[in-house]
């Protein structure tokens, strides 16, 4: 689990490392600055106390005051803006990773893996895992600066170390109270993340049947079933908050214990004159100084190990291999009309028991136009997708312009190959947009052309010059159609949505 | 239909998605949505007492802790007559008291916590309700996307404003009020010199108020934007890379996520900035307040242990001014979520039920299933007709085919019947009564709609067809599978019946779906039944098992029948040509091919154009 964490973040925090320091420094010189500011203001009441003040005297201790102050605000100012940039920072590049990432991944994926699923990756988990390093980088920052010069001054005071050594014992059980919590922590918050999604699944599905729901007077039942939901989500942060807010209290009261012990041991020693009642006094003040950054770390912990949970879910995300990748020899397709061969093609879907396609064999000349037909699941969907490799065909089995798909690269492949899915699919753009989709990068010229002469032609014709053409009556479909995914852009028809893809598969040149 | 980002299922103009954009609210409107939020703490208010209660305890406990300490100095180990009992004494009292503010911040955490979650968990069951009562014109409207969005993040941003910001301004407000007494009871010229801080405050806090709303909206507005376009690029991935547009599509995300990126530098250096700047006034009005003060102890106009305590009392008396403005965003973003939930809430539904006095509540078994348009006008937006004064009469049990090309107005004829939209014109009526005098609820269990694409629940088969009803028994279920033919379909399943469907039946094929769609109306036995291209999906074999279960069903049911594919209506009793929202020609396909008018073109069409027996439309 380490190896899979140091992944994302570790790798972040080190290339950022400097700044990160920078930014410590900063937070740094701010705490030590705020300290001299007490330090002051007990010089001047002091001078005051014993008279030797004018009134430029006070007005110095004003102004060095002043100075003080303004430059704490500026230097942890500083600190915390430089923190929270990293931090949206990391954000913006693990998002481009994750998309970088989503591009990659297959429709086998996609068709596993609901895009309200996917999408909450980028909302919530990136989200949360941001919150825990800025706020964690602040509140250690100024935890460890107390706890290290409290100990600091401690050490230089006239306490002896054993009773010091005798009054820290109690703290010494944090290391074994984070083991034990800590995983029960993570756990809980990872069921309430799963309710939460569960939840949101169910908001879906209820919206989205919300046709049927009251043709059949189902309303009860949808409530029911979505109340169901809630509920789970109410129970499983009641859980969690016992833990958490137990574990976050459990903290300062090993500090407290820690100055149960001063008080008795160290009053002892006082009391037997071993120790002089001044190093009594300062043990306890420190002591109690302890106790804000021993909260704040209990904070810090509680926070981390519920975006631990985050970070596994991107971390595993991110390590899932794509599984259509181009070989390490793919050469692009040549130039030229392309014929496609197929050869004792037998091709059964990952998970599946039967195959869909079963030793399938045919030849398409260059140029030739091929209809295939058959009912709904005889496989018709499934050899176009194979040919485009959505899915993997074993090798050997699939031949375009006389080469394997599997040794062409992706890119030329898809390039090459112009189809029309069933089911246009708009994107909410232009609509020239979405007709140069397939060459985003071409001149609006060309685009203009081409919509003239689709405009003078059928649909169905306006690619047919020497390409050669697959057509089958259920076309590639998006991972959506079978049920999911089918976006409804503008007011167009179904038919008109079809011939802007029609149109769209045209300036690629098959 | 899995993806939330898909519109609703009208064929009609939609709007932009609206994903998590930011509305323009007027402060009235603020101020009712405030208030409709405010009323979900009411009812916890015992518990918010408690809680009070609880963080007075802890407190205390707390700041007993150096008292005892001061205690166990002064009145013993100074006087030097200090034993070892005491000193054990005083330390068992410590751990006591340390141990009550472990109990009691506990307790409080614990209680807020509930208070939260059970105003989350009551806001999100209405927010539920209230959307399901909605007419299908607010589905057309906004997204699903949208209202899951509202369901999930913005109810939880409304809770984080009942657990921390309420927590805050209550116990914040107060130390502030405390300290504020004290001052005065010290020294009332000082504390009015102190007191002009008020007004600087207020007016950081207005000058910052706009700009803070403003880089947050901004960053909120890039957010959605790249939400959008994330959601969309998910959606059609498979397209992008069959056009092998991965890099072009990274590029715009690239953009996307950078403006995001961008805006969010620009809020958090608002906030950065109005965090300090209260911080650095605090420590400027200490400064001052020494000199000033200072200068007053040495003309002897103030004693020294006064200005001592004032100096303190500043100082704390900006712990809680900075604590609350932490919880800004938070607030910010709380606020935004009761404007946007207030939104939906305050939406009513288009299509009411009857008032009482107008109400026809006819018994069920007493339905004849008579349908009657009376001069029917109807468009989905002002301004555009889909239907112009539609006549047609429907006798109890007949069988009516509807055929046109894609928007004639087929399906709008459907949607008025089950009342998903009101006419704008005339009326519907069954068996004589205006459809918009029986009670929805009644309405939806006289009519049964099978759509093109069947819509089946994450549940068992059995609780699918029986839509979760557990007053219909397993026998019944069976039964009414037995009828449409499913059976056989179902036993080969590995569970059979209790077979989970995952991903909306993604198991089954669609023909399959269809006959569980099926097995629903005869289970429910509604009076009219309505086929939405109930088979368009579907292959000549299939559809030859559901024609086939298609009239099991429909025998002694009024039936209408919406279908592309002619031979799907061939046989109806009586078939009805609609082109452009008007019906064109009607009667029985023999009839309509004498006449030799649209029907028989779009039949020669259907089979000569293409050779097949199938109408292509669009």
């Amino acid at each position: 689990m380490a190896e899979t964490r140091r992944g994302l973040l570790t790798s972040y925090l080190l290339s950022n490392s400097p700044i990160y320091a920078t930014a410590i420094g900063f937070l740094i010189m701010s705490n030590i600055v705020n300290a001299a500011f007490p330090k002051t203001l007990g010089r001047f009441t002091d001078d005051l106390q014993k008279g030797g003040m004018t009134p430029a005297t006070i007005e110095h201790y004003g102004l060095l005051l002043l100075a003080i102050g303004v430059t704490y605000g500026l230097l942890f100012g500083l600190g915390q803006f430089t923190v929270a940039r990293l931090g949206r920072h990391f954000e913006f590049v693990t998002r481009q990773k994750l998309f970088a990432h989503f591009t990659k991944l297959s429709e086998h994926y996609f068709s596993q893996h609901g895009i309200g699923k996917l999408l909450s990756y980028v909302m919530n988990d990136v989200t949360s895992v941001r919150e825990s390093i800025s706020n964690g980088v602040n509140q250690t920052t100024n935890a460890v600066f107390l706890i290290l010069s409290c100990i600091v001054m401690m050490s230089f005071s006239s306490i002896p170390f054993y009773l010091i050594a005798i009054c820290v014992l109690p703290l010494l059980a944090i290391p074994f109270i984070v083991v034990r919590f800590g995983p029960v922590i993570r756990g809980r918050s990872l069921k309430v993340q799963e309710s939460l999604a569960s939840m949101t699944e169910s908001a879906e599905e209820q919206f989205g049947g919300i046709r049927v729901t009251k043709t059949f007077a189902a309303e009860d039942m949808a409530m029911r079933r979505f109340g169901e939901k809630v509920d789970a989500i109410r129970d499983n942060q009641l859980r969690l908050v016992k833990v958490s807010s137990f574990f976050q209290a459990l903290l300062p009261f090993l500090g407290a214990l820690s100055l149960v012990l001063a008080i008795i041991v160290g009053g002892t020693l006082t009391a037997t004159h071993r120790i002089t009642l001044g190093s009594f006094v300062e043990l306890t003040l420190y002591l109690r100084m302890i106790m804000t950054p021993l909260q704040q770390i209990g904070n810090v912990i509680n926070m981390m190990q519920r975006s631990r949970a985050s970070l596994e879910r991107i971390n595993a995300l991110l390590a899932q291999k794509p599984d259509i990748v181009s070989a390490s020899e793919a050469e692009p397709l040549p130039e030229g009309p392309l014929g496609v061969r197929v050869r004792g093609l037998t091709f059964r879907y990952p998970g599946a028991t039967e195959p869909a396609l079963r030793d399938i064999s045919f030849d398409i000349e260059p140029g030739q136009t091929v209809a295939i037909v058959g009912k709904t699941g005889s496989g018709k969907t499934t050899l176009v997708k194979l040919l485009l490799r959505v899915y993997d065909p074993p090798r050997g089995t699939i031949r375009v312009g006389g080469r394997d798909i599997a040794d062409i690269t992706l890119d030329s492949l898809r390039r090459r190959i112009a189809y029309v899915p069933q089911d246009g699919f708009l994107f909410s753009t232009t609509i020239r947009d979405n007709i140069a989709f397939s060459d985003a990068r071409q001149s609006s010229g060309k685009w203009s052309r081409r919509r003239s002469r689709r405009k003078s032609r059928p649909a169905s014709r306006a690619c047919r010059s020497s390409s050669t053409r697959v057509s089958a009556s259920a076309a590639l479909r998006c991972p959506a159609d079978s049920g999911s995914a089918q976006a409804w852009r503008g007011a167009s028809s179904n038919g008109r949505r079809s011939s802007s893809s029609t149109t769209a598969s045209a300036p690629s040149t098959p | 239909m899995r993806n939330p980002f898909r519109f609703g299922q009208g064929k009609r103009a939609k709007e932009q998605p609206e994903i998590s954009g930011s509305y323009q609210t007027t402060p009235a409107e603020r101020k009712a949505a405030f208030r409709h939020i405010v009323a979900y703490a009411k009812p916890h208010l015992g518990t918010f007492l408690l809680v009070f209660g609880c963080s007075l305890v802890a407190i205390l406990a707390d700041l007993l802790q150096p008292y005892l300490v001061k205690i166990a100095i002064d009145d013993h180990l100074m006087g030097g007559k200090a034993d070892a009992k005491l000193l054990w004494m005083i330390g068992a009292t410590y751990a006591g008291l340390a141990l009550l503010s472990l109990l009691f911040t506990y307790w409080q955490n614990n209680l807020l916590q509930r208070i939260g979650q059970s105003i989350v968990a009551k806001l999100r069951k209405d927010l539920f309700r209230h959307i399901q009562s909605l007419s299908m014109s607010f589905f057309d409207r906004f997204p699903i996307g949208s209202l899951v969005t509202h369901e999930s993040s913005d109810t939880e941003s409304i809770s984080q404003f009942f657990t921390q910001v309420l927590l805050s301004l209550i116990r914040d407000g107060m130390t502030l009020i405390f300290i504020l007494i004290f001052m005065f009871k010290l020294d009332v010229k000082l504390a009015l010199i102190s007191a002009t801080l008020l007004p600087v405050i207020a007016i950081i806090a207005v000058v910052f108020r706009s700009w803070l709303r403003q880089t947050y909206q901004a960053a909120r507005t890039q957010l959605s934007r790249m939400i959008a376009f994330l959601a969309e690029n998910l959606a059609g991935m498979s397209l992008i890379q069959a056009f092998n547009q991965e890099e072009e599509q990274f590029k715009q995300f690239e953009a996307r996520n950078q403006r995001y990126w961008k805006a969010n530098v620009k809020e958090i250096r608002s906030n950065v900035l109005f965090n300090r700047s209260f911080d650095i006034l605090g420590n400027v009005s200490v400064a001052l307040l020494t000199w000033i003060g200072g200068m007053a102890v040495f003309h002897r106009e103030l004693e020294f242990g006064v200005l001592y305590a004032f100096i303190n009392y500043i100082r704390q008396f900006f712990q809680p001014i900075n604590a609350i403005t932490q919880q800004w965003n938070t607030m910010q973003s709380a606020t935004v979520s009761m404007d946007r939930l207030w939104r939906i809430f305050s939406t009513k539904p288009e299509v009411v039920d009857p008032e009482p006095e107008q109400a026809v509540d006819p018994k069920l078994e007493d339905v004849r299933g008579a349908i009657a348009y009376r001069g029917v006008e109807f468009g989905y937006l002002e301004g555009t007709r889909v239907i112009n004064r539609l006549d047609l009469s429907i006798r109890p049990g007949e069988m009516i085919g509807i055929v046109g090309v894609t928007g004639a107005g087929k399906s709008s004829l459907m949607s008025l019947l089950c009342r998903f939209y009101d006419v704008t014109a005339g009326a519907i009526e069954i068996d004589g009564i205006d459809v918009r005098r029986i009670p929805q609820a009644k309405l939806h269990r006289m009519i049964g709609l099978v759509q093109q694409e069947p819509y089946l629940y994450s549940g068992s088969i059995i609780d699918n067809v029986r839509m979760f009803d557990e007053r219909y028994t397993r026998g019944q279920v069976i039964e009414a599978c037995r009828f449409v033919g499913a059976d056989p379909l179902i036993r080969r399943l590995k569970d059979g019946y209790d077979t989970l469907l995952s991903e909306r039946g993604s198991g089954l094929s669609a023909g399959e779906r269809q006959l569980l769609s099926f097995a629903r109306i005869v289970l429910l036995e509604p009076r009219i039944l309505i086929l939405d291209e109930a088979t368009a999906n579907l292959d000549s074999f299939t559809e030859q098992l559901v024609q086939h279960a298609l009239q099991v069903v429909s025998a002694g049911r009024t039936t209408l029948v919406i279908a592309h594919r002619l031979s799907t209506v061939m046989h109806a009793d009586r078939i009805i040509v609609m082109k452009h929202g008007d019906i064109v020609e009607q009667g029985t396909h023999a009839e309509l091919i004498e006449q030799g008018g649209y029907y028989k073109e779009l039949y020669e069409h259907a089979k000569g154009g293409h050779g097949l027996e199938e109408l292509q439309t669009g």
